[in-house]
């Protein structure tokens, strides 16, 4: 097929240059390319290590890119659209592991102590309705947060994406970042 | 939802607030939201949440991506989590093989293995643990270790319910909850037969299936998490209980005492106990330390006047005796076996006669057995000459190539038997007052074995290189460690650090991270005792690259803090011979971050220890400041955790070695004298100065009657009496004299690579130069002479050294001072006064070259007061240059410095002499 001769460099320079359209065609593969390293590692594929979510989205845009010449701007444009979707992707996951849980009388090997590694998956769900919701009130704080935590940005990329100036992005972020730590507390999300 | 005009105006209120100074920020919000508390309140609990709130979402993006990873554990597909707690989290899993779907359980264990040795520790255990095949314990299948680190262990899948819910639930009598119990007994008896111990057994872990029948969960497991089974003493204290159930733990395990057989009997009794009363023995209120400790001195209630009043009739009499003796709070008093508690129990049940009624004969002679100290020492012995054997039997293999795959399995066995030894049997002997001499032959055999391993070793195998290199570090730390009890042989420290570092360097170990932790740690040792020989320069660099190595490896907190702790510590004082007081109070204070992190993460012995320990730290650095108050300050701080930390753990030599330590600087704030005859500004309070170094000598007297052999116990114990007969030379010399003549015997005992090492000669140089000063004051010139001839002699010897510490270039100096007293008080002003007159210039350059260390400027500012009290002509110029020499500290002045400027401005206006008055 067509689209998938077309080179997500060259989809995502026709993005950044107005090209609506280009969008929807380099997301579909760039969501592909982050859900299969996602799965190779949960079917433990790699012994190395777990890959960070910064990690998967690098080595997603390395196979992506492959023999290409990527740009600065062609890996910051990338960057982000996997922020998103890795946002996506993880919440998807923990809804469901959440799901999991409350199915089903679990059966009692009981441990009364506090845990250690035990798996939370609804901190990460409430992040993500606090970054929702924060979205509702200041769409660009919202959108810093998911591109720095979701697509490991450096600020400075943060602010070519977004066309606005570094000193901004640094504010928007330590303000979204105390205003969902405030939200994440204990009780305190609403 | 909160509206955008109103999100707005929070927004440019924090911002505006984050750009003043911390704290202005609460006057300038109550200014800008006059009127409207909420929005006051809004914005303020932002700045709140500002700290630490970008970690705060990584790592719950992070966990949330691990979690995803985590799927899948080895070959078994994770179906859901069925529970967590203290050790990991269980998961249900199936086997993905479309033959055998079989349901398992899995669990993995929190904290992971890094070390080699660990691994291989992890291994042999598990494989002792598979061979438990009892139907009355869960079966282990299989372990393994996830690619990040996490082991895990995979145990047949049982539905059941706790043994005390089954029996409450179907309703039970006492006869038949007894008969349920003692088939736990039976499953508990066969593993104790195959030397396996539960540690945890408590109703939880005692699962009774539909058909009735119990079965035991998790034997052994809590023995894989302790690290005090397999590490050094440093991570021990507390590490065991982290993993036990408090209720059901025995009192030794509370007191974190080794564990035995009688451990788990102890836990059945309680066990038993809830099943007849409905309660167990002890309760816990609240948590922590405390909490246990108050558990162990309430008296266990009878069982008959607590259980519900329908059973109490067949409780009463034997089974209460029978079910109380189990509960015995010495391990001599229980049963000697699981097997004899449940035959005592049927005998119970059945009206006969019970063995909890015997004579206490046995148990007495047992004790007084058990008490005797050489029991311990005789046992290990017994082990060494095993062991030697087996050396000597794998060399002779060896020699016949068609027994090479014995031979291979014997080096198999010396290796394991000489890792048991040390890290075994060293961990029980350090522990133990008075066991020097056995640790010596543990080291001679161990590095005999080594030796010869090393001379085998597969350069292809990082696995054993990393084992060997442990082993020589071990060796290292027994030998002369810089950090815990040892044997006092630094330069045989030296040479297996050495040993460690080259097997840590060869090409097949290099770069991992394993070996760059071992790298890291022997470094640190190397860097302590390099400055403690007086190889200072290499020393500091050993230190600044082991702190550079450390970051970035992933190791478990407590190795991390403790190596950071260390290292913190030494380069405080690397930094105070440096003359940096900045970088030492910056070293001090990362080295209390660090001790207060800790402690909140693990709130152990050892984390608390450390941060007693940063406070001493603090002091030290402070001591080469101006301000008594501040450091009697931070010692107070510290005297309160030591002293804490010794009545919940009195057995501990650590804990009272710091607190001698701290007791001493303490007192050094108040006499002014520093342990090293640093003259610190001080408070001049001699009477607190004095309690606080007889209780210091107290405890040496007591660490060093412990154990004879044990040089630093000796040393320490000089040195308190050196300090302690100069406080009280000027109210009675002829005590004073007697307190110097036991330590200069006390040094004069030393095996003569301690006495000859820096550290030691520069204490033997101070008090022989302090004890001049009393026998001249007793009139006996000749001898005074001797002591101080011999002193400075050693002082001067000692200063000349390339790289001496500060504290050690200051010793001639010093040493003067206390001479030309010597000669003052036998009449001799000539001789006292170009005695002062060459400790003051002796100081002067070190004044220079370190300008921000004030007990120099202390010293030669006392010896210039001195000699102008000597010299009448030349007082006004001396109490000049004292003065400019006082005034040119470049710190902030301190009450202590007003003080001490305006007494020399005092003396300078009474000086009558040509030159006129101060001006």
């Amino acid at each position: 097929m067509a689209v998938e001769d077309e080179g997500v460099t060259g989809l995502l320079r026709a993005w950044s240059q107005g090209d609506r359209s280009s969008l929807d065609r380099v997301t579909p593969r760039i969501y592909g390319e982050l859900r299969r390293i996602a799965a190779a590692q949960m079917r433990r594929e790699r012994d190395d290590h777990t890959l960070s979510p910064t990690e998967v989205i690098h080595e997603a845009f390395v196979r992506l890119a492959g023999a290409e010449q990527p740009s600065i701007q062609d890996r910051i444009h990338f960057l982000a659209i996997a922020a998103r979707q890795m946002r996506h992707i993880l919440v998807d996951h923990a809804r469901r592991r959440a799901a999991d849980k409350r199915g089903g009388p679990a059966r009692p090997i009981p441990f009364e102590e506090a845990s250690f590694v035990t798996d939370r998956p609804e901190a990460l769900c409430a992040l993500d309705d606090a970054i929702a919701a924060l979205a509702e009130v200041d769409e660009r704080k919202a959108r810093v947060v998911e591109l720095r935590h979701f697509g490991g940005m450096t600020q400075q990329e943060i602010a070519e994406v977004l066309g606005v100036h570094v000193n901004t992005v640094a504010r928007d972020l330590r303000m979204a970042e105390a205003w969902l730590h405030r939200e994440l507390r204990p009780g305190g999300a609403r | 939802m909160i509206d955008a005009a109103r999100f707005r105006q929070i927004d440019a209120l924090f911002a505006a607030a984050l750009e003043r100074p911390t704290g202005e920020r609460g006057d300038f919000l109550d200014d800008a939201c006059v009127g409207d508390p909420e929005l006051r309140s809004a914005v303020g609990e932002l700045l709140a949440h500002d700290e630490g709130a970008s970690a705060a979402i990584r790592e719950v993006v992070e966990a949330a991506a691990l979690q995803d990873a985590i799927r899948r554990i080895g070959p078994y597909r994770v179906v859901r989590e069925i529970g967590a707690g203290g050790m990991g989290v269980v998961y249900l899993a199936v086997r993905d093989d479309p033959h055998f779907h079989t349901e398992v359980a899995v669990k993995v264990l929190q904290g992971g293995l890094e070390s080699a040795q660990a691994i291989a520790r992890f291994r042999d255990e598990r494989q002792i643990l598979a061979t438990l095949r009892h139907s009355g314990i869960v079966q282990l299948l299989d372990g393994g270790s996830l690619a990040d680190g996490l082991p895990y262990l995979v145990m047949e899948y049982v539905e059941g319910s706790p043994i005390t819910r089954w029996a409450d639930a179907r309703g039970l009598d006492v006869r038949a909850r007894v008969e349920l119990f003692q088939q736990v007994c039976a499953a508990v008896s066969y593993a104790h037969q195959k030397l396996v111990v539960h540690r945890d057994l408590k109703p939880s872990n005692i699962l009774v299936t539909a058909a009735g029948a119990p079965k035991l969960l998790d034997f052994g497991i809590a023995k894989l998490l302790d690290p005090s089974a397999s590490l050094a003493r440093e991570a021990q204290t507390r590490a065991g209980m982290l993993f036990l159930t408090p209720e059901y733990a025995s009192p030794e395990q509370l007191e974190g005492q080794p564990v035995s057989t009688a451990s788990d009997l102890f836990s059945l009794g309680a066990v038993l106990y809830e099943l007849l009363v409905g309660a167990p023995p002890r309760r816990l209120e609240g948590g922590g330390l405390a909490a246990l400790t108050r558990a162990l001195e309430v008296e266990i209630p009878r069982p008959s006047e607590v259980a519900p009043p329908s059973r109490r009739r067949a409780i009463a009499g034997d089974l209460e005796r029978v079910v109380l003796k189990a509960l015995e709070r010495e391990p001599d008093r229980r049963y000697p076996s699981v097997e004899r508690f449940s035959r005592d129990l049927g005998r119970a049940l059945a009206g006969e006669p019970v063995e909890a009624h015997a004579s206490t004969f046995v148990y007495r002679a047992r004790k007084l057995l058990r008490r005797h100290r050489g029991a311990v020492l005789a046992l290990a012995a017994v082990l060494l000459s095993l062991a030697g054997a087996t050396v000597i039997s794998t060399r002779q293999a060896l020699r016949a190539d068609e027994q090479a795959r014995r031979a291979e399995q014997r080096t198999e066995d010396v290796r394991r038997l000489a890792s048991a030894m040390l890290f075994e049997i060293d961990g029980e002997l350090q522990e133990v007052e008075g066991a020097t001499a056995a640790r010596e032959l543990l080291v001679r055999r161990s590095l005999a074995f080594l030796d010869v391993l090393a001379r085998e070793a597969d350069e292809g195998d990082p696995e054993q290189l990393l084992e060997l290199a442990a082993g020589y570090l071990k060796i290292g730390d027994i030998q002369g460690s810089p950090t815990a009890p040892n044997l006092g042989h630094p330069s045989d420290a030296l040479a297996s650090y050495a040993r460690a570092m080259e097997l840590l360097q060869r090409s097949s170990v290099r770069d991992l991270p394993a070996a760059r932790w071992q790298r890291a740690t022997t470094r640190h040792r190397i860097g302590v005792l390099q400055v403690e020989i007086g190889e200072v320069a290499a020393g500091h660099t050993n230190l600044r690259e082991a702190l550079a190595d450390v970051d970035g490896l992933p190791r478990s907190e407590d190795d991390h803090h403790r190596l950071v702790a260390f290292l913190r510590a030494a380069l405080i004082q690397v930094a105070i011979d440096d003359g940096d007081l900045a970088a030492a109070a910056g070293h001090s204070d990362a080295l209390l971050a660090v001790g207060a992190r800790w402690e909140a993460a693990a709130g152990s012995h050892e984390a608390r220890f450390w941060v007693g320990v940063a406070h001493e730290a603090a002091s030290l650095w402070q001591s080469y400041a101006a301000d008594p108050r501040a450091a009697l300050a931070e010692l107070d701080l510290a005297l309160a955790v030591f002293r804490r930390l010794i009545d919940e753990a009195p057995q501990n030599v650590m804990f009272r070695r710091e607190l001698w330590s701290a007791l001493l600087r303490a007192s050094a704030f108040h006499s002014g004298r520093d342990l090293r005859d640093l003259p610190v500004a001080h408070t001049g309070d001699l009477e607190a100065a004095e309690a606080l170094l007889r209780e210091a000598l107290e405890i040496a007297e007591r660490l060093a009657r412990s154990d004879l052999l044990d040089t630093r116990a000796a040393q320490e114990l000089a040195l308190t009496l050196d300090l302690l007969a100069a406080l009280v030379d000027a109210r009675d010399p002829a005590a004073a004299a007697e307190l110097f003549a036991r330590a200069s015997s006390i040094f004069a005992g030393l095996p003569a690579a301690v006495r000859d090492s820096a550290s030691v000669r520069q204490l033997i140089a101070a008090g022989r130069c302090l004890a001049g000063v009393t026998l001249a004051r007793l009139g006996r010139g000749d001898e005074a002479g001797q002591e101080l001839a011999v002193g400075l002699d050693l002082a001067a010897q000692e200063a000349a050294v390339a790289h001496a510490t500060v504290d050690v270039l200051i010793l001639p100096a010093m040493c003067g001072v206390e001479a030309a007293r010597a000669r003052l008080a036998l009449g001799d002003e000539e001789a006292a006064a170009s005695l002062l007159e060459g400790a003051a210039a002796d100081l002067r350059p070190l004044i220079d070259a370190r300008p921000g260390l004030f007990p120099l400027r202390h010293g030669r500012a006392d010896a210039l007061t001195r000699l102008a009290a000597l010299r009448v002509d030349a007082c006004g110029s001396l109490l000049d240059a004292a003065l400019a020499t006082w005034r040119g500290w470049p710190g902030a002045p301190t009450e202590y410095t007003r003080a001490g400027e305006a007494s020399i401005v005092a003396a300078r206006a009474k000086c009558r002499t040509p030159e006129g008055p101060a001006r």
